[in-house]
This record gives structure tokens, sequence and C-alpha cells, in this order.
């Protein structure tokens, strides 16, 4: 029986029913995974991942190395520290890297064969033929756990969160620097990652303002969620703080489901930050420390306290510093019996070795562990004398170490702290704090209450003074007692005589010291190079229990101190996040916000199939039954160019440039001229980026003197007009130039064809559609069906095209007027695919795919800007020799040998018939298409001096094949525009 | 008739601590002017007086509803009168040579959030520090990725103005949001 | 992830922002020689320390405006007009 039957903060009146690799098992609420497996005297929980070796629980928080289990369920989710895992009824987790069975499990042959597995092994044995071809199986044998194969049904949420002082920890400090903050009257948000604050509070033994160190706690905890200006977030694992003070908060609810978010993310804006985060208590490195049952002296304390759990029923401590020795009586005392402590310091004289003594505890200073006996849970210590000397067998079922204790600086680090090590506290500790930063308590290597207090108050009072409040009139909390001190002397590993065993430094990657030891010799000696050899301080727990012990084992095997060769860098998260937590609300179509056209219903209706283009929704293509995409394409093209399309092209943008100042601004933007524009009239426009790069391309039109309608590219709106912006504000400020995006207001409607004029004649317009009186590239207001609109004649399809304008809520109706009115010609929706490709036909470009971040307005063929005397963006540029030279990739057509084969996009032209890769491609296929109107494959390409090769026979080059194709023009349907008219 | 953010959309989460309605916007005319044309917004000033935002990211709520949306760059709005209208009054006041009034209005899609939670559900999106955002405030900014102006009515409720392609998103993610409050 | 103080709408996110990059680049007139040109649109300080930077509040009210950005920690002074020269660097 290893539950006591009282005390803890468990709730005996709610048992809770658990499977553990099928067993079923039971616990208490208030439990969580880890110490309901212990209070039923399971140690043994995992394999560890390199060699298979069994493996217990170390700890009693997140830095557990070792207990890491796969919960069962749509819910599942792997490398779950049991440590962590609150008990719920009816949970179900099997242990990781164990097959067939935890006690059986064949990976463990690995570990009799461990001589071979050296750190770094499958750099130096897999390099032939190549890692990928052992990296699969390696990844089986030394995988974590499984990720779940079905859509997660659980709930994420994130929240934004702004405060004066956040203050991370709610144990003694962080209570205490969230009182004064608050009293201050900051706004305070304080995080905690336990259900309740207090941390040691709850399961240390002590007394504060004359109340035992619970009572206190639940106390402090009233005060402070009496207060309106403080946020207490419980269950909440500060995982990152990052510059400006930004700290993201991960938030595990309590009994989520039925609209409960199973995990929220806060992001929490804070001006001062207080980081009261604790240490963590390091293992001790000695042979075959890794068996199940050696843990940790504090967690076992926990367990004892918190969970009214003993660890065993005759324990061995290896200790070596005071605070072990605290624990391992406390332990004793409150009946889990502890059979001996062995000290590694020399006995001399201070009262630890009278107070075990005194308690019936027997205890061998200058002694150490030199090895240790148990298959799946350790059985028998093995002691000697720091000589070698005066071997004895201990026989225990558990075994607590304390080999000092670690500052938890990782968010520290994070927000740019420096640290120091400290040799005598044998620890990294808080350096020089980032600016709002401060730390308190345990992160400062305070051991004791009254230090924790007061370094809490303080802090919390600074801050908010910092942050312009007054300082708090509060007291700061008197505890009982002196406080203890750690007289640590430190253990980095067993060096005696007869230690021949391996001894583990990072249980979670099986790393011992004889790997750090190799990768010394090896010459991997920074620190962050030994990581990456040895994997030490990698995985889910990023060596929290290891790292420094790691760290000066190299520093043992290279004469440096731990100072000297310094830490990893400390990077979020700190602990495991899952991909859910991040993702939030912004799953499936909520990643990023989609824009969608105004007859987006409606086109849905026609059976469109949409596509992300850019951030807009649009149709691609509309299959009718049977219909492959293909078919669907090619046959939406030839009844354009047969009868007439429709589409919705509301994406293209509209940027209204108003003022005196306007067409002499666009003369600047545009490579060609605005200002001579006519009134009424449309001209097509190349914009180039200072570089001389062409950045986009459209069509503007002047609507009156001092006002022109620019329209971008469906996918370049923002960019465009952010562009004008920027030239405006900051080069130009005193030009008397507004520009605005009214593109959502606007449903265009567009009808391509040899029959579009027959189609909105039925459909009724007041406007004359002759071509002489409303010619191609020019525009009217008037009447178009039942609505007031305006009408473009532009063409991106090569055929006679309109664009109707109307405000957006009479897309849908207009849309629908226009499919009743070109019933007679067979009107087809046409999506984007088939639209791309009429263009391309009309060798129309497309910046962006037929030009690149290296592409001029004169390698796409526009050299009209040559003609302007005066300067425009990019016009400087486009002057430099490199825009100039001689062998520039040029806009060219290309028409395939085969008619039948659509040349794929990325082809590379080689440089000669014959020519074979390696060789410098001569440039590359941009876009493509089986072109039915000429019965023919066609492209559009850059290739090198590509205008003066017209005619030319080039092979390309894609995926392993060559083909054919001859160098034409750009332009393959309707070169004399007659379709246009 | 099929419309991208149907007219009548409105969630309220189980609780009743937030309700979400689609609010017909009426008219609105965006004003926006060329840099220095001081000359101009001093017109506008006394030709609106008092119901004109003197000062950057704030409302005048009357009728008709003034927004700063940025130096100058205005949206005005109402329910009273034909956006051409205004669009019209607006224009008189606005050489062509120093800027632009435009209606807009069909280009908007706007939320009314409101109830004790209001504040919450735009916090689970939006970076901005809401308990420093007084009634009367109005701000661009964004949420859930969305450019929108979001204004604050009173405590507990909030007005979004957003644009009209976006209407269906937001709706969308209005929906996923509210489950964390039911 | 820092705040970004904008002239009209004090500190906000900095997602909301966009950066333009060094600060009072003169652009040369079209006569300059191409070392001068490729000077002016390839040469920047690029200091680690402090940095006048240009940014614009695009998500917000739309202004452009400078910064004094210190390229190590983040700390921030402005903002300052889009045409004034550098201010004195902080200590």
């Amino acid at each position: 029986m290893t539950r006591f039957a009282t005390g803890g903060r468990i709730d005996r009146a709610q048992p809770l029913r658990f499977r553990f690799n099928g067993r079923a098992l039971h616990g208490y609420a208030g439990d969580t995974l880890a110490s309901a497996l212990l209070a039923s005297g399971i140690h043994f929980v995992g394999r560890s991942f390199k060699y298979h070796r069994p493996r217990g629980i170390v700890s009693a928080g997140h830095d557990e190395p070792n207990a890491l289990v796969q919960i069962a369920g749509a819910q599942g989710e792997p490398n779950t520290r049991a440590t962590v895992l609150e008990l719920t009824e009816g949970l179900a987790a099997t242990s990781q890297n164990a097959w067939p069975s935890l006690a059986f499990d064949a990976g463990a042959l690995i570990d009799a064969l461990h001589p071979l597995f050296p750190a770094g092994f499958y750099y130096k044995t897999m390099i032939r033929p190549n890692w990928h071809v052992f990296e699969p199986s390696i990844r089986r044998a030394a995988g974590l756990g499984v990720a779940p194969a079905g859509i997660d049904p659980d709930l994420y949420v994130q929240r934004y969160a702004h405060c004066d002082v956040l203050v991370v920890g709610g144990g003694p400090a962080g209570l205490m620097a969230a009182q004064a903050a608050a009293e201050s009257g900051a706004r305070v948000v304080l995080a905690d990652e336990n259900g309740d604050l207090g941390g040691t509070l709850l399961w240390r033994e002590a007394v504060a303002e004359g109340l035992a160190a619970g009572a206190f706690a639940a106390q402090a905890t009233a005060q402070l969620r009496g207060r309106s200006n403080v946020t207490i977030l419980t269950r909440t694992q500060a995982t990152g703080l990052y510059d400006g003070n930004y700290a993201l908060l991960c938030e595990r609810p309590a009994a989520p489901g039925g609209g409960r978010p199973a995990l929220r993310l806060w992001k929490v804006r804070a001006r001062q930050i207080v980081l009261a985060t604790g240490l963590h208590e390091r293992p001790l490195v000695f042979p075959n420390n890794d068996r199940p049952g050696i843990l940790l002296a504090s967690a076992a304390l926990k367990y004892r306290n918190h969970y009214a759990v003993g660890v065993g029923a005759r324990l061995v401590a290896f200790i070596n510093n005071d605070m072990g020795a605290a624990d391992a009586l406390a332990l004793h005392r409150s009946g889990v019996t502890v059979a001996a402590v062995i000290d590694i310091r020399d006995a001399d004289g201070t009262a630890t070795g009278a107070a075990l003594a005194g308690a019936g505890i027997a205890y061998r200073p200058g002694s150490v562990i030199r090895d240790t006996a148990g298959r799946r849970r350790v059985r028998s210590v093995q002691v000697c004398g720091l000589d070698g000397g005066g071997s004895q067998w201990i026989a225990c079922d558990a075994v607590i170490m304390s080999g000092g204790f670690s500052p938890a600086v990782h968010l520290f680090c994070q927000a740019g702290g420096k640290l120091r090590f400290d040799e005598s506290a044998a620890m990294f500790l808080p350096d020089r704090a980032p600016d709002g930063v401060r730390t308190a308590g345990g992160l400062n290597g305070a051991f004791g209450l009254d230090a924790a207090f007061a370094q809490g108050a303080e802090a919390g009072a600074a801050a908010a003074m910092d942050c312009g409040f007054q300082a708090p009139s509060q007291r700061t909390p008197i505890a009982a007692g002196k406080s203890p001190a750690q007289n640590i002397a430190p253990l980095w590993r067993v060096d005696v005589a007869g230690a021949t065993k391996r001894q583990w430094v990072d249980f979670q990657n099986d790393v011992t010291d004889k790997d750090i030891g190799l990768a010394a010799r090896e010459g991997y000696t920074s620190v962050e190079q030994l990581k990456r050899y040895t994997t030490t301080g990698m995985g889910t727990d990023q060596g929290k229990t290891s790292n420094v012990n790691a760290i000066a084992i190299l520093g043992l095997r290279t004469q440096r101190t731990p100072q000297a060769v310094g830490t990893t860098t400390y990077r979020p998260p700190y602990t495991p996040l899952t991909f859910g937590t991040f993702a939030g609300q912004a799953r499936g179509l909520l990643q990023k916000p989609m824009y969608r056209l105004p007859t987006h219903d409606m086109q849905a209706q026609e059976g469109a199939v949409f596509l992300e283009a850019g951030r807009w929704q649009r149709p691609d293509f509309y299959p009718r039954p049977g219909e492959a995409r293909e078919d669907a394409v090619r046959r939406e093209m030839r009844e354009t160019r047969g009868g007439v399309g429709l589409f919705d092209a509301s994406s293209l943008g509209k940027l209204l440039v108003s003022g005196r100042d306007a067409g002499r601004f666009l003369d600047h933007v545009y490579i060609n001229r605005a200002s001579n524009l006519a009134q009424g009239r449309v001209r097509y426009g190349l914009m180039a980026s200072e570089h001389g790069i062409a950045l986009d391309d459209g069509v503007f039109a002047r609507l009156g003197e001092h006002q022109y309608l620019v329209s971008p590219s469906s996918g370049m709106t923002g960019a465009v007009f952010a562009h004008m912006q920027e030239w405006l504000r900051c080069e130009w400020p005193s030009w008397q130039v507004a520009v605005q995006n009214v593109t959502p207001q606007w449903a265009t409607l567009a009808v391509a064809g040899p029959k579009a004029r027959a189609l909105l004649t039925a459909l009724g317009t007041d406007i004359d559609l002759d071509a002489k009186s409303f010619a191609h590239m020019s525009f009217r207001d008037g009447r178009v069906g039942a609505w007031r609109a305006r009408v473009f004649r532009v063409s991106f399809t090569g055929e006679t095209q309109f664009e109707i304008n109307v405000p957006a809520a009479f897309g849908p109706a207009l849309w629908r007027e226009l499919r009743n009115a070109g019933r007679p010609w067979n009107a087809v929706p046409l999506g984007l695919e088939a639209l791309l490709r009429l263009r391309i036909e009309k060798g129309y470009i497309h910046v962006g795919s037929d030009s690149d971040g290296t592409t001029t307005p004169d390698d796409l063929g526009f050299s009209q800007w040559r003609s302007k005397d005066f300067d425009f963006i990019g016009r400087r540029s486009l002057l430099r020799p490199e825009a100039q030279r001689e062998g520039r990739h040029q806009l060219v057509g290309l028409v395939g040998t085969d008619p039948a084969f659509r040349m794929p996009v990325g082809a590379h032209i080689l440089p000669r018939i014959g020519a074979r890769p390696p060789a410098t491609a001569q440039g590359r296929v941009t876009s493509s298409c089986i072109s039915d109107a000429l019965g023919q494959s066609v492209a559009l390409g850059l290739l090198a001096s590509g205008r003066a090769r017209l005619g030319e026979t080039v092979e390309l080059y894609f995926g392993g094949g060559t083909f054919q194709a001859r160098v034409v023009k750009p332009v393959f349907l309707d070169p004399e525009n007659q379709r246009l008219v | 008739m099929s419309d991208i953010a149907p007219s009548n959309f409105s969630l309220s989460s189980r609780t009743g601590g937030v309700r979400i309605e689609r609010v017909a916007l009426g008219a609105m005319v965006r004003v926006t002017l060329a840099p220095g044309r001081r000359d101009i917004e001093a017109g506008l000033e006394a030709a609106f007086a008092a119901s004109w935002p003197a000062s950057p990211n704030h409302v005048m709520a009357a009728d008709p509803a003034i927004y700063w949306f940025g130096p100058g760059d205005w949206l005005v709005q109402t329910a009273t009168t034909r956006s051409e209208v205004v669009a019209a009054r607006l224009s008189d006041l606005i050489p062509a040579d120093g800027g632009s009034a435009v209606a807009v209005g069909d280009g908007h899609v706007g939320y009314d959030i409101g109830g004790r939670d209001a504040a919450a559900l735009l916090a689970s999106a939006c970076p901005l520090d809401l308990d420093r955002f007084a009634s009367g405030r109005s701000a661009r900014t964004l949420f859930a990725g969305a450019n929108v102006l979001l204004h604050r009515r009173d405590d507990e409720a909030f007005r979004l103005l957003s644009d009209r392609t976006l209407g269906a998103f937001l709706q969308d993610f209005f929906a996923a949001a509210l489950r964390e409050f039911s | 992830m820092f705040l970004i103080p904008c002239p009209h709408c004090g500190e906000r996110a900095q997602m909301e922002f966009s950066c333009g990059g060094e600060a009072v680049i003169v652009r040369p007139a079209s006569a300059a020689s191409d070392e001068a040109w490729a000077d002016y649109l390839f040469g920047r300080a690029n200091p680690k320390g402090w940095h006048y930077e240009r940014w614009c509040h695009v998500h917000g009210c739309g202004e452009w405006f400078n910064l004094l950005r210190h390229t190590v920690t983040h700390a921030i002074r402005g903002p300052f007009a889009i045409r004034d020269a550098a201010p004195k660097v902080p200590q």
C-alpha cells in the first residue's frame, strides 16, 4: 500500500478509474497520472529513446524526462508527460517506445549491443549510400509517440491580453510579486502552471504569518481573487517570452469539452514582467542511475505531501547538499522510510548528519553510489567511499537523489537575459536582466520563504513603479524558522575505482558521461556542438534536468568551468506545445482572411470548383457531369472563343487616384504616360519598381481632369496601393494626390467573346455599343439592365469584352440577368484556368508568372518608356549597364513540336539541341497550354536574347525528359487584334 | 437574393454573454484628401461643426456618424440619407484637385458585437488593448488577420466594419470564436 | 513582437505595421552616376545598434513615419516625421 490514508491534496471522495497499458487501475481527483501510477506501486513506465532501457518516473513536474505516455483516442496525444497529466475518469494511456510490450521489448536488444552505438554513431556509420536509406528504420526504432491520425475534435482558442505587470509563477515569490503590484493599482496577470496557486507552499511544510503554508497560499490567493485589477491564470504554462515583453501562455482549462476549450493560448503584452519560475532539482550522475525507482528527492517529497503517495517502502537517498538531506528527513518523518543517506560530502560537523542519525537514518558521509541493481525497479545500491573502499550493497525499493538545483532560467534567457555560473551555489543564475524583466525567489537561487517573499514583493513593487504606479504600502509576510542553506559540494559524475557502468546524464536521449567525453575527444567542445552531436538536452524536456550536468561534465573533460563552457541557447517553447495551440480558431478556411467575389454563392450554384488565387477564392472551372478539369477548361475556352463567356472579375483592383497632381503622379508610377490620356479612355500600363523590375501591369482610366481609376491585377492591389502610398508620403509629400482603394465597392462582371455585344444588347442598355462610338480601351457610364453601371471595354481574353461595374450588392442579380440574356448563345461561366489560358494564346503577360525578380519592362518587350523624357520610378535603373546588357532573358513565344504535349512550366531551355544537364539554362517556360483554337501546344517563356532568336528551334529539359519547341513572337492568336473590335 | 454575407446574419452564445449581428450600414462615403489640404479640412470641419472628429481614432456617432480613418481620411455614414446625396454634399466641399468623396457603402460590412463577453470575443483575435479603448473611440486594426475598423459604442457594445469581400470570412470566424462562449 | 508608436494611434502591435527599411535615403537625380545610383538602391548602413528607419501603420491609419530602433534590444525612440533627419542617437 503506497497511498497514505490521510493528507495530500487529492479528493478521496472522487475515485477515478483509468487504464495504463491495458491494466485497470484507480486513483483520485487531484492525482496526476504519475502520482496515480506510483500509488499503484508502478515506477516502470517507459523505455528509453535509443537503448530501450526500462525507465521510471524521475520528477513530479514539467521537467520530466522519462515518463512520456501516449494518450489514446481521437483527442490522443503523444509524448504527454505523466507527471503533469491530470488524471481523469476513463483515461487510457500507454507507454511509448516499447514493442510488443513494455515488459518484453524487442528493441531492448539494442541495449546489449550498446558499444556499437556511441554518440554520433549514425553520423559515422550511415554515410554510404546515404543517410536517407537508414533514416526510416532509425526513426521507427528511436521514435517517440505516434501523432493522432484523425482530425482533432478539440476546441483551441487564443486570447490577447494586456497588463502592466505579468507575474510568471504563483509560488511564494510570485504570489508576493502579484500582491505588491496589485496593491499599487497596476493591472496584473499572474500565471501558474498548477490548478492552485502556491507552488512549493502546497507541499513543503512551512509556517507563514502563523498559518500552515497551504493555508497561507489559500489566503493569499483569495486576496488576489478579490481584486478587480488582477487576472489569475492557473493551469497556465508560460512557454515563451519575446521582444517587447510579449509572452505566450498556454492554459489548459479544467474539464474541456462541451464548448470549453482544450487549450487557450494567451498572447500577453506586459509592460513589466516578474519571473518567479523557481528551480529544478538535478539528478546525480552515477553508474546505473537510470533504473525505475530512482527519482529526485524533491519529487518524492511532493508525491508524499501533495498526493499522499509513498514512492517506496525503503528508500536510499544520494545527495550532495543539505536541501536533499532535509527532504530525506522530511520524507522519513512523514512515514516514507529512508534507510540510508549517502552523502558525497565529508562529515564536517554540520547538523546534517546529527539530524539524520537522530531520526534513525543511517548516514554515510564521504560516500557515493557505485552501482545499482534491479531490472524493472531498483532493488539495491552499492555504496563505497570516495576512495572506492568500504563497498556495501544496501537493499531498497527506491532511490531519491539530489544533485543540487538549476534555476528555471529559460524564460529569462528567451527574453535576452544573461547568466553567470555561481561556483558556490553550483548553478547558473540570472545576471543581467533585459529591460522590463525582473526575477525573484528560487529563480535567483534563493532558498527559503523569507527570501522568496521579500524578493517577490520587491520585484512586484518595482515593476509597478516602473509603470508609473505608487509604491505599495504592503508589509512583507514573515515565515517561521530559519532559512535553509544549500551547502552543496558538486559531484558531476562518480569517478571512483570500480565505477564502470554507464552513468546517465540525459535520460530522455540516452546520453552518458562517456558520450560527452567522446564528443570532447572528437573536438565537439562547444556546448552547441555537444548538444547536436550527442543529442543531450534535446527532446521534449530540452534537458531541464540534465543540461547543467552535461555542461559541467564537458567542462571537466576540457578543463573549463561551467561558466566558460556556457549554456546552449534557450528558445521557446519552454514546454512542448501542440499544433492546435498555435492554430487556435484559424483552422481550415479560417487560416487566413480570404476575399470572396460578390457573386461567390452564385458561382457555387453554377458548380464552380474554387481555387485560392492570392487572397481570393475564385472559380477555377465549372465541370459538367462526367467532365474532368482539363475537359471543362478546354470547353470553356472553346465556347468563349466561339460564343460568349461570363466571369466575375471583381477581384481586379480599383484604386481611385485623385488630386491636382494625379496625372503627374501616374506618369511617375507607370513606365508609360498617363497624363495625356483623354477622359473616357483607358490605357494599358506597366509599373516598374525603383530597381527597374516589372512590378505589375493593368489598365487605368481617366475619369476626370484630376481623377483616374487604376486597376492593378487581382493579387497585387494591396501591394500597388502600398507602393503608391509610400512614394506619395515619403518621396513626394507635397504632391496633391489622394489614393483610395475602392475595390470591394464594385461587382465587375465581364462578358467576353464574339457574341458579347449581342448579349449586352439583349440584356438592354442605353450605351451605344457600336465599336466606332464605344471603342476598345474606353469606358462609358449608362444603364445596363436595371442598373446604373460603368462599362469598360478592355480584354484579357483577346475577345471583344465588356466589363460591367455595378455596386457590389447588385452583382448577383446582374449575374443572373447576364445568364438569362446569354441563353441564345449558350453563354458559359468561364473559370480562372480557362481565362489564364486564353490570355496565353494572346500573349498577354501575367507579371510574376512570366516575369521574376530580375525581369525588366524591356525584357517583356515594353520599351515605350524610352520616349519618355522625364523621370519615373525605375527609369534610372533601366539605364544601368545590367539592364542594357546583351543576353538578357526576354519574353518569347514557344510552339511545341508535339502539338499534344503541354510544355511544363519551369522546363529549362538547354543551351543547344542535344545538350544535357548539367548545363547553364538559357531560360525557361513561364506559362503554357494546349490551344484548341490553334491546334498547337503553346507557351510563353524567357529566353536569353530571345527576340533575336525567332524561328530557332530549341530543346527543353524537364524532370529527366526533353522536348523541342520553336521560338516565335509572344502572340499566337489574332496578332492583328481583329477579335477585339 | 444571394449575397456574400447574409444581411440577417445573427449569432449569440447560449449563455447570452455575446451577440453578433450584421447591421445595415446605409449610405457611406469615404473622404480622402491630398496631403496638405488643411483648407479643405477646415471647410469640412466648419460644415459639419461639432460632428466632425477633431482627433484621430474617434467617431462622432450621431447621424451622420463620422469615423476618423487616417490622416486626411474619413468615413461618413448615415442611415437617413442616400449615399449619392451625401457624396454630392461632400463633393461640393472638396474641389476635384484636392481629394475625393465617393460612395463606398456597398463595399463594407458591419457587425454589432455586444454583451458582457463581447470584449473577450474580440480579444480572441484582435491585438488592441480593449481595456484602454474607451467608448467613442475607434481604431483601424486587425481581427483574425483581416483589416477592420473597430468602434466602441459603450462598455459592452462594439461595431466592427470591414470590407464586404471579407464578410463571409468574418462570419465564419465569429461562429468559430463564439464556441468558446457558449 | 514589439510595440510601435504610431504618430496618430499611439503604441500598437508590430503586426499592424510594415517596415520600409532605412529612413532618409536621398533619391539622386536621374543624372547620377551608375555608382551613385547603385549606392542609393543597395547601400544600407545595417548597423548593430541604433537604426533610423521608416515604418507604415499599414493595418491601421496608413501613416508613414520614422523611428529610431535599436537592432539588438529593439528599444524604440520616436516617432519622427518622415522628412526629419535622424535625431541624435540615445546613449
